[in-house]
C-alpha cells in the first residue's frame, strides 16, 4: 500500500486507466490487445510493460488465441478496484 | 513518496469510466434518438398513405417501398452502432447478444409468415394490412424483448419490451388507419424517453 493506503498496483495512471477500462465490460467478457492500445493510446511496449504488473498481481489475464491476445480483468482485480475506489473516495472525503 | 496526486487520480477515474460506458454502449442515445425519428418517419408515412382510405386497402406501394428505405438506412445505423462499441470484445456477453438477436428476429419474422397465413385463410385487408400487420410485430417483438432481457437481467430492456407490447395493444383499438398513426407517435415518445435515460445513465458518476 501506498502511505495514502492506495493499492501501488493500481494507484499509477496508466494502470488505473487499464483497470478502469477493463472493468467497463461485462462479466465474462475480453479485449483485444488492439482496441486496448487503440482506446489508451500507448505502444505496445509500454501497454505490456504495464499488463505484466497487473497481471503479475493477479488482476488481469491475458489470453492468447488465433484471432490474437485479449485482456480481462479477474475477480480479484475488480475487488481490488473497488477497493482502491472506495479507499480514494476514503481519502477525498476526509481532505 | 507518491507523485499520483488521490485528487487527480479520482477525476482521472471518475473521466475515464464515462468515457469506457459510452465507448462500450451498443446502443448510444444517438441511435435512440435517430430510431425515434425512423418509427415516426416510417408509421407516419404509412398513417399517411391510408388515413383517407374508405374502404380501407392497406399502405400503398409507394409508402411501402419508403417505409422499407428507412427501415434499411435504421438498421445499417444500428449494425454500425453496435460493431464499432464492440469491436475487440469476445465472450460470454457476445455469446449472449447472439442468442438473442435469434430470439427477438425468429419471432418478428414469424409475425409476418403468420400475417401471410391470416392472408391465405381469407382474413380481411383491414387485418392482413392493417390493425395486425402494424401492430403485431410490436406485441411480439416486445414479448420477445422483455423475455430475452428478464433472463439476462435487464430491467431497461424488460420495461422497454413491455412498453412496446402496451404500445401495440393500445393502437390495435384504432382500427386499421389510425394504428399506424398512433404507433407512430406512440412509438417516437417511447424510443425518445428511453434515448434520454440512456444518455442520463451514461453521465451519472
Amino acid at each position: 500500500m501506498t502511505d495514502d493506503g492506495l493499492d501501488p498496483v493500481i494507484h499509477a495512471p496508466v494502470r488505473l486507466r487499464t483497470m478502469v477500462t477493463l472493468a467497463a465490460l461485462r462479466d465474462g467478457d475480453s479485449l483485444s490487445f488492439p482496441r486496448l492500445q487503440q482506446i489508451l493510446g500507448l505502444t505496445p511496449g509500454n501497454l505490456i510493460t504495464h499488463l505484466r504488473k497487473l497481471e503479475a498481481a493477479g488482476y488481469v489475464l491475458s489470453s492468447k488465441t488465433a484471432a490474437g491476445t485479449s485482456v480481462a480483468l479477474t475477480a480479484t482485480g475488480r475487488k481490488s478496484l473497488d477497493e482502491y475506489t472506495a479507499a480514494l473516495r476514503a481519502i477525498l472525503d476526509s481532505i | 513518496m507518491n507523485a499520483f496526486d488521490p485528487r487527480e487520480a479520482a477525476d482521472l477515474l471518475d473521466s475515464i469510466e464515462h468515457d469506457a460506458r459510452r465507448r462500450f454502449d451498443p446502443r448510444p442515445p444517438l441511435v435512440g434518438l435517430i430510431s425515434a425519428v425512423v418509427v415516426l418517419a416510417i408509421y407516419g408515412t404509412l398513417w399517411l398513405s391510408v388515413r383517407d382510405q374508405h374502404p380501407y386497402v392497406g399502405p400503398s406501394d409507394t409508402a411501402t417501398a419508403w417505409a422499407y428505405t428507412i427501415l434499411a438506412v435504421s438498421i445499417v445505423v444500428s449494425v454500425t452502432s453496435y460493431r464499432r462499441a464492440t469491436q475487440g470484445i469476445t465472450g460470454r456477453s457476445r455469446r449472449q447478444d447472439a442468442v438473442a438477436g435469434l430470439a427477438v428476429g425468429v419471432p418478428w419474422i414469424a409475425v409476418y409468415v403468420f400475417n401471410a397465413a391470416l392472408h391465405a385463410n381469407g382474413a380481411g385487408q383491414d387485418i392482413v394490412y392493417g390493425v395486425f400487420d402494424a401492430a403485431g410485430p410490436w406485441l411480439v417483438v416486445g414479448a420477445a424483448v422483455a423475455g430475452v432481457a428478464a433472463g439476462r437481467g435487464r430491467p431497461g430492456g424488460i420495461v422497454a419490451g413491455l412498453t412496446a407490447v402496451v404500445i401495440g395493444t393500445v393502437a390495435a383499438f384504432f382500427g386499421p388507419a389510425g394504428a399506424w398513426g398512433v404507433l407512430g407517435v406512440a412509438g417516437c415518445a417511447a424510443l425518445l424517453i428511453q434515448a434520454a435515460a440512456r444518455f442520463v445513465a451514461l453521465r451519472r458518476p
